[in-house]
């Protein structure tokens, strides 16, 4: 049986395209390793642990910040953490500036939410909680009729 | 045999350049259309055991607060995705497949597609039917547990890809489908995404997922929507619950059916019982039914109705429990009888001597 050989100018385009296929493999779930990685980085940062939520806030800012390039993801899992800290305040007990300072992640939040073009529900289950719907509270202090419902 | 001439080979790799060129440009070819992924990677990487403890639709007794309690659709008829009631040890994963085709996968809307979508009276909203297959298998291969996972709703979840460059979001659950560079996403921490693996005996199993398995969604391939992960249950640090004696009911003992019958019981753990199963036999222990999985750990009597109907000369009771590792124990009862409660005999009335207002004798 004749074996088919492919010359050097041949086998150069070949090369090439399965270069091409493969590093579109290489940059598969991105973005929610960009997520992971906000999350990780709030929550390994000695700042989460502050009972202080101006320093927190500070904090997370900081790393968002720093993130080069920008990343709506890593944002998103920040601030999602972040807000996790906020949960076990009881909302009537949440002195004016504290809130403030939860309206403006929670903005953030929002902004990021725009960037990466995704739903509600996608942002909820972002969240990582056993109890999505709890993020309904915190982003209604901003936007009082946001769902995780609505897509 | 003679070598090709200089210019000839020129001619030869142009043209070869050429048609991978055109190999490579936008086409009408049997690969294009749509093809979901299964990211192993994220399945491997979010694959976790975990324990609920799940409840009847409509029951909810407080019980643990220090292990989630979930799932007023996880026992629904139409969902079932946990065994029974009472604690489960799950095993999670995170199910994400990307489209990486190059046409997005249209479903569209539900409600046209009866053929392809489910209505869920519990979730209120429709179900994909049969969109993926959720396996857990021994070292050998057989099939030990299967998920049963029947929520799924095909939608534009999370880019595929960080940074810019994604296209704008077309498909959620009224218009499903996956557009190309995006990603439909079911993270472990949803109800149903999981095995059931209460009393998988531990050892190394794998976890397989397989997205489309009957290719109902259109896909140019479905070489890359399987995926297999090494997964290890442990065995338990801690002692199993032990139950001493079932109390009542008693050899012998007579019970009717439709009546109410109390069951007591002594159990205890090293740490502790957090719920148990009250199971009744009628066949002298060969079968059982579950009269209730979710009887609170410090409970040790439980009364409920026996069922209309039954009857039997050799009844019995099996009370399991389990403790927050879920590892159970079950004692059964001795035999007692079931019967159905005869009609009450009224002594005939004497219309006569009740009109002279005398009392009838038995």
């Amino acid at each position: 049986m004749k074996r088919v050989r492919f010359g050097r100018a041949a086998a150069t385009p070949f090369a090439l395209l399965l270069v091409l296929a493969h590093g579109n493999d290489a940059r598969a779930a991105g973005f929610l390793d960009d997520v992971t990685d906000g999350r990780h980085a709030v929550t390994s940062s000695a700042a989460a642990a502050v009972p202080d939520a101006g320093t927190r806030a500070a904090a997370v800012q900081g790393l968002v910040a720093a993130r080069s390039p920008a990343s709506a993801g890593f944002t998103i899992g920040a601030v999602l953490a972040a807000l996790d800290a906020d949960l076990a305040r009881d909302p009537g007990t949440r002195p004016r500036g504290e809130r403030t300072l939860v309206e403006q992640q929670v903005r953030e939040l929002l902004a990021a939410q725009a960037e990466a073009g995704i739903g509600n529900r996608a942002l909820c289950l972002l969240s990582g909680r056993a109890e999505p719907k709890s993020l309904e509270r915190q982003v209604r202090l901003v936007e009082p009729r946001w769902s995780c419902d609505r897509h | 045999m003679p070598r090709a001439r200089p210019v000839a080979r020129r001619w030869i790799g142009a043209a070869t350049l050429a048609l991978a060129l055109v190999g490579a440009a936008p086409r009408a070819h049997a690969d294009d259309g749509p093809n979901l992924v299964l990211d192993v990677a994220r399945m491997q990487s979010s694959t976790r055991l975990s324990t609920g403890i799940y409840h009847r639709p409509g029951r909810a007794p407080l019980l643990d607060s220090t292990i989630p309690t979930s799932g007023t659709c996880v026992l629904h008829p139409d969902e079932a995705c946990v065994g029974g009631p009472g604690i489960r040890k799950l095993l999670r994963f995170d199910v994400l497949v990307h489209n990486r085709g190059n046409e997005d996968l249209v479903v569209g809307n539900p409600k046209l597609r009866p053929d392809l979508f489910v209505y869920s009276g519990c979730h209120r909203h429709y179900h994909f039917r049969g969109a993926a297959r959720y396996e857990l298998l021994d070292a050998a291969g057989a099939l030990v547990r299967t998920g049963r996972k029947q929520g799924f709703c095909l939608q534009d979840t999370v880019p595929s890809q960080a940074g810019p460059g994604t296209p704008p979001r077309r498909y959620d659950c009224t218009n499903q489908g996956v557009a190309v560079g995006w990603a439909d996403w079911y993270p472990a921490t949803l109800d149903c995404q999981w095995i059931d693996v209460t009393d998988v005996p531990p050892g190394d199993y794998r976890l397989h997922v397989f997205w489309n398995p009957d290719r109902l969604m259109p896909e140019t391939t479905l070489a890359d929507n399987e995926g297999t992960v090494p997964v290890t249950i442990p065995a338990p640090a801690d002692a199993p619950p032990m139950i001493d004696a079932i109390t009542a009911p008693r050899e012998g003992a007579l019970a009717y059916a439709g009546r109410p019958l109390d069951v007591t019981w002594r159990a205890h753990d090293d740490r502790r019982v957090v719920t148990q199963e009250i199971w009744l036999s009628t066949d002298d222990g060969a079968t059982y039914r579950q009269i209730v999985g979710d009887v609170p750990g410090e409970r040790s009597r439980f009364r409920f109705l026996v069922p209309a109907g039954a009857s039997s000369a050799r009844a019995r009771i099996k009370v399991v429990a389990r403790d927050a590792s879920v590892q159970r124990a079950e004692r059964v009862s001795d035999a007692f009888r079931i019967e159905t409660p005869r009609p009450l005999r009224l002594p005939k009335r004497d219309t006569a001597a009740a009109a002279r207002g005398e009392e009838a004798t038995p």
